[in-house]
């Protein structure tokens, strides 16, 4: 099992190399340039001024040779080795900033919202899901069903949008907007949360729900389960204890697939709901083209998704006593 | 029976009664009915706090908080309420809560008639190229451990705060008539110009290109972390905290060295212990903020917000005004056919304006409101029915004339061609209403949408489409003016023109010592410029600075130097608390 895990997380090392170099050439086709984005915010920069500030940035440098400074493989502008190799993501085009430095402050707010959002998500989505397959065509399952599917279509954007106008208008209510970290005011910080995870883990749950019912329904069929039932077994002990975890293992598969539409997810709710996490970071770093922080954040994303699959399929081994790694 | 002992006992409880309810009618009156006026009337009120959302704000985050670095006027947006200006517009005597002769709507400072000398108490021109400014004595830097210990601020600041600014962007309009900026003596900063002009008090009042006024113990790199300006400054305000993508918040400055009087009575300033910019992005939940009182003071509230905004919050009050902006359709000169001003004029007359005030901006709009703004004085500004007949014309809806001139023109049939707008809202359903107009009269029109990084850099190459349709702000007169001559550094001359009368005139312009012929030069240039049809100009929207009650000695000013600085009007301003807790 040792083994296993080390060969997946050196497996990490090739596939990020792979998603570099996809991330940095194809951010560069992205039409627009930054220096012209600072040009126009100033208004009047001379063509002679833009190269100067094309040329500190280490723009005029062939797309190439850039990726290898910021690999870390060429000496930057300033003559330095200062890349990946050497533990940085570069600078950021506009405030110079180290982009290591400006995702790690971010990144612990966009895993609170998606760790909090999951949980949600889970905690809705089994138990109904659950009672949707023992409960099969009743009332009570064509309400959950009826619920997955507008999970399942609602674009988060238009809930979450909602969720701010409407409790405004009929209640004078409105989220909060300072954020205030868990370290200052874990209480508020927490109340800050709540409403766009709610958000989020109810739009997820969706899916979730539908596979456990699916799962459910496929295994409550099975032989075992009806021994269980013949010898007498509460209805609690054979659902839960000998039918859930082996409905689980694809459930847990769907999850695990979901982190990408999770991570994609908070960007438009942190849009929504003001709250300064990777997904704000990313949308604003697209509008000003700032390269290295495009890559930096896919970067991180990239390796969290790969890790967060490394635990689920770990997960199996747990669930399922027949499933080994070597 | 009464008793004459009975009798004085009823008198004692009568009495009794009659106190108690006196006494509870004053609570009565204290809690629910004191007014805002009458709390106004009873004097300024220390403590509380502000949240403001404007417009600019919103849009550009502080990117950097270096003056000198990336979109350095940006910086001096969130530089303001802690880095002072030498010169300031007088919001206090001259604005809405004074003799209100300016509204202090329009984007920058000035006119000099209206502004107020900050960190420099007064200033003379001795000679046309020569600036002199003088600083007020006893303005004290804020001590702070690893930086600095508390001093006054000296004439060798400020020569040394322009100085992190011409390294930067050497050569561009507004720095390479500099010649030299020196420290006299301890107090007096003395500008050598080639020729002095408006911008030269733009130094003054405006956080641009490097121009904030940093102590000289703050190294160039140092100013790049925002930390480093944390209880640093001159200004009604320290900066407290910086939370990217949320907020940047400030806390009273305790030895702010201005004061303000009310009721002839002097006040210490500021009174509200912290101001809050939020940095909210998505507009529900601006307006869903401002609705529910989590936001006090929002600067540019869209018309289309205004009813629903009304109905949910009536206490909230609204001070409408024109947009500091100019709707402009741009034509390409070096473009057929449009070098030609027939076909650029029959264009222009094309457009219902009215028809279009109605339903893009939803029944407001201010027809001429460029290249200098509306709410400008006559002394820059010329309203639409004082200008020749010609111009009048192109401002009417006239679809025979335009097919007339179309025809003189050589193109009766009309002609193809495209236009390329921002892909966002409005934008795009401006120039949807626009295709329509002049389909009427045989233009066809292909509509090129492009994301906004994307248009800015085809315009920064020239590559724009033969028409641009720009939402731009209006700026200082003569920065308009600047901006429209071919000048390679321009990147907002999408005419692609290099004409001799305009050329002329900002030479003229720049080489005037006369202020008063200055301003008529800048006068006779707008009226030029429309004679020339080099944009259609399409109305400015309205939109309101909405604000709630509690916040007072405030009339919903938005600019006190440039880029909607309101440091120094919040430092004046108030919150009633009473009235606050009564509304929430």
């Amino acid at each position: 099992m040792l083994a296993y895990i080390i060969r997946r997380v050196l497996l990490i090392i090739p596939t990020m190399f792979v998603v570099s170099l996809i991330v940095f050439f194809a951010i560069r086709l992205i039409p627009g340039d930054v220096v012209s984005q600072m040009a126009s915010g100033i208004g009047n920069m001379p063509k002679m001024t833009q190269e100067k500030v094309r040329k500190r940035l280490g723009l005029d440098a062939p797309i190439p040779v850039q990726y290898g400074r910021w690999l870390g493989v060429i000496r930057d502008q300033h003559g330095s080795f200062t890349g990946l190799f050497q533990g940085g993501l570069g600078l950021s085009l506009w405030t110079s900033v180290p982009v290591t430095r400006i995702v790690l402050k971010r990144l612990p707010l966009t895993f609170e919202l998606a760790l909090f959002s999951l949980t949600i998500a889970i905690l809705i989505a089994i138990p109904i899901g659950i009672y949707s397959a023992i409960r099969q065509n009743t009332m009570g399952d064509y309400t959950a069903r009826s619920f997955s599917m507008f999970a399942i279509a609602m674009p988060d954007f238009w809930l979450g949008t909602l969720v701010i106008v409407f409790p405004s208008l009929w209640w004078g209510w409105s989220p909060p907007i300072q954020y205030i970290s868990f370290t200052k005011d874990p209480l508020q910080n927490l109340g800050q949360f709540i409403v766009p995870s709610l958000v989020l883990g109810v739009l997820m749950s969706g899916l979730v729900m539908r596979m456990t019912r699916t799962m459910m329904l496929e295994i409550i069929r099975q032989d075992y389960i009806r021994t269980g039932w013949s010898k007498g077994l509460k209805e609690k002990v054979v659902i839960l204890r000998h039918a859930l975890p082996n409905a689980l293992i694809p459930v847990i598969t769907v999850i695990g697939y979901m982190l990408p539409w999770v991570i994609g997810g908070t960007i438009i709710i942190e849009r929504i709901f003001g709250l300064p996490g990777l997904g704000h970071l990313l949308i604003q770093a697209i509008n000003d083209r700032d390269y290295p922080v495009i890559s930096g954040i896919t970067i991180f994303a990239a390796i969290i998704i790969m890790l967060a699959n490394l635990v689920i399929d770990l997960t199996y081994a747990l669930l399922d006593p027949r499933i080994r790694y070597k | 029976m009464f008793t004459q002992k009975s009798t004085k006992l009823s008198t004692i409880m009568l009495a009794l009664i009659l106190g108690a309810s006196v006494f509870m009618a004053g609570q009565a009156w204290a809690v629910c009915g004191f007014s805002s006026e009458a709390a106004k009337k009873a004097g300024p009120q220390y403590g509380g706090s502000i949240t403001f959302l404007d417009g600019f704000g919103a849009a550009f985050p502080p990117t950097a908080w270096h003056q000198g670095e990336g979109s350095s006027w940006t910086a001096s947006i969130y530089h303001d309420p802690m880095y002072e200006t030498l010169l300031a517009n007088d919001t206090v005597l001259k604005g809405p809560c004074g003799t209100g002769e300016s509204e202090f709507y329009h984007s920058n400072s000035g006119p000099l008639e209206v502004m107020t000398g900050k960190l420099a108490e007064r200033w003379e021109l001795p000679d046309p190229q020569t600036l002199v400014w003088y600083l007020r004595r006893g303005i004290l830097w804020a001590g702070k451990p690893g930086v600095m210990k508390s001093r006054e601020l000296v004439a060798e600041d400020i020569v040394k705060s322009y100085e992190l600014g011409w390294k930067r962007y050497p050569g561009v309009s507004t720095t390479k008539e500099v010649v030299s900026m020196t420290a006299k003596d301890r107090y007096t900063v003395v500008l050598k110009t080639k020729q002095l002009k408006e911008f030269e008090f733009a130094f003054g009042t405006q956080g641009w290109l490097g121009n904030v006024i940093v102590p000289a113990e703050v190294g160039d790199e140092a100013m790049k972390d925002w930390k480093t300006h944390v209880g640093l400054g001159t200004g009604p305000f320290f900066l407290e905290d910086f939370v990217e993508g949320s907020y940047v918040s400030y806390v009273r400055n305790p030895n702010y060295w201005n004061s303000y009087v009310y009721n002839d009575k002097k006040y210490e300033i500021p009174f509200i212990d912290r101001l809050v910019k939020t940095l909210i992005k998505d507009k529900s939940s601006q307006v869903a903020a401002l609705r529910t009182g989590k936001i006090d003071v929002y600067d540019v509230l869209e018309k289309k917000f205004v009813d629903s905004v009304k109905r949910s919050a009536p206490e909230i009050k609204m001070r409408e005004r024109v947009a500091e902006r100019a709707w402009r359709m741009g034509f390409r000169l070096d473009v057929k056919p449009f070098d030609d001003l027939r076909v650029r004029r029959a264009m222009s007359m094309a457009i219902d304006r009215e028809a279009f005030i109605k339903t893009i901006q939803g029944g407001k709009g201010e027809i001429l409101n460029a290249e200098i703004h509306s709410g400008h004085t006559e002394t820059f500004y010329t309203p639409l029915e004082k200008m020749p007949k010609e111009i009048q014309e192109n401002f009417s809806y006239n679809p025979e004339l335009a097919r007339k001139l179309l025809a003189e023109a050589g193109y009766p049939n009309g002609f193809e061609t495209t236009i390329q707008a921002n892909a966002r809202e409005p934008e795009r359903d401006v120039v949807s209403f626009l295709a329509a107009m002049w389909k009427d009269i045989g233009i066809d029109v292909k509509i090129d949408l492009r994301e906004a990084s994307v248009l800015n850099g085809i315009l920064v190459k020239n590559e724009h489409a033969p028409l641009t349709f720009l939402a731009n702000s209006v700026m200082l007169a003569g920065a308009t003016l600047q901006t429209y001559t071919m000048d390679e550094s321009n990147t907002y001359q999408v005419n692609v023109v290099d004409d001799l009368e305009i050329n002329e005139a900002s030479e003229n312009w720049v080489s005037e010592p006369d202020p008063v012929k200055a301003n008529k030069i800048l006068k006779d240039w707008n009226v030029l410029w429309h004679k020339k049809v080099y944009n259609a100009y399409l109305p400015t929207p309205y939109v309101s600075v909405a604000y709630w009650p509690w916040v007072e000695n405030y009339a919903g000013e938005v600019n006190e130097s440039s880029s909607m600085s309101v440091g120094g009007i919040f430092a004046r301003a108030w919150v009633n608390s009473d009235l606050k807790a009564k509304i929430q």
